[in-house]
């Protein structure tokens, strides 16, 4: 994992993305505990000019394709982890990567979402594993509750959310 | 909740905390078995699935097989 998260670093030091950050299951590893996953979604955000309207992740697979790395389906194979370039899909996923925290994994600098973004967007995603996640977030205290509040109005998910407290917290024995 | 479960999730609760109060560079070392176990798995359920198919492959070739000596033996009858 440490060369993965390093060859991902290096492509922004080089210029190849502006930003990225982790998130799904190994993001949320990064605030509790840890949990089967066979792949490193990375969010990424890249180097555009206004004119350019669509976005290709060419740049990264020749990147990778130069350092070696193979190209399997939609990851790219790097470290022995398959991993996945998503280029953000909306706002908050934009937010995310915008505020998301830097540390450091054995010398390798890497950035992870925040957990109040991470909830966020399992919330908006809203599959059973989602759903479980956010449930683990609360279950270990680790989201802020004003700052994740105010992500979620910001984004339009308040509605989502008390859908959510009423399915799931408020029948809790 | 009676009370030996209630002891075993608590005892599950503090565990599954004291990992995740673990660095994080330890928990990428969790998320590594946890993917070795899970790539096993998934091999494993191929293998099987595909010695599955090859014995399914067999069982046909043998039913073609008796079914086109049959068939031979009907023609030889009816010429």
């Amino acid at each position: 994992m440490k060369e993965t998260l390093t060859i991902i670093d290096q492509m922004k030091r080089d210029g190849v993305i502006k930003g990225y950050a982790i998130g799904g299951a190994v993001g949320a590893t990064f605030y509790v505990e840890p949990m089967a996953t066979l792949d490193v979604d990375v969010f990424v955000l890249f180097r555009q000019s206004p004119d350019e309207t669509l976005i290709s992740l060419a740049p990264i697979y020749t990147y990778c394709m130069k350092k070696g790395f193979e190209a399997r389906g939609e990851y790219v194979l790097i470290g022995g982890w398959p991993v996945q370039f998503l280029p953000p899909s909306n706002a908050l996923i934009d937010e995310a990567i915008a505020e998301a925290v830097e540390t450091d994994v054995e010398g390798a600098t890497t950035r992870i979402m925040s957990a109040e973004h991470l909830a966020a967007i399992a919330l908006q995603l809203g599959r059973a594993k989602d759903h479980a996640r956010i449930l683990q977030f609360l279950e270990a205290g680790c989201l802020d509750d004003s700052q994740f509040q105010d992500i979620l109005t910001r984004h339009g998910l308040s509605n989502t959310w008390k859908r959510f407290s009423r399915r799931f917290l408020e029948e809790l024995p | 909740m009676n009370e030996p479960i209630e002891r075993i999730a608590k005892s599950k609760h503090r565990e599954r905390e004291r990992i995740a109060a673990l660095p994080f560079a330890e928990k990428i070392k969790i998320l590594e078995q946890l993917r070795n176990r899970e790539a096993s798995i998934l091999a494993s359920h191929r293998t099987s699935m595909n010695a599955d198919l090859a014995d399914r492959v067999m069982l046909v070739r043998e039913h073609q097989a008796a079914y086109g000596a049959t068939h031979k033996r009907e023609d030889r009858h009816a010429g």
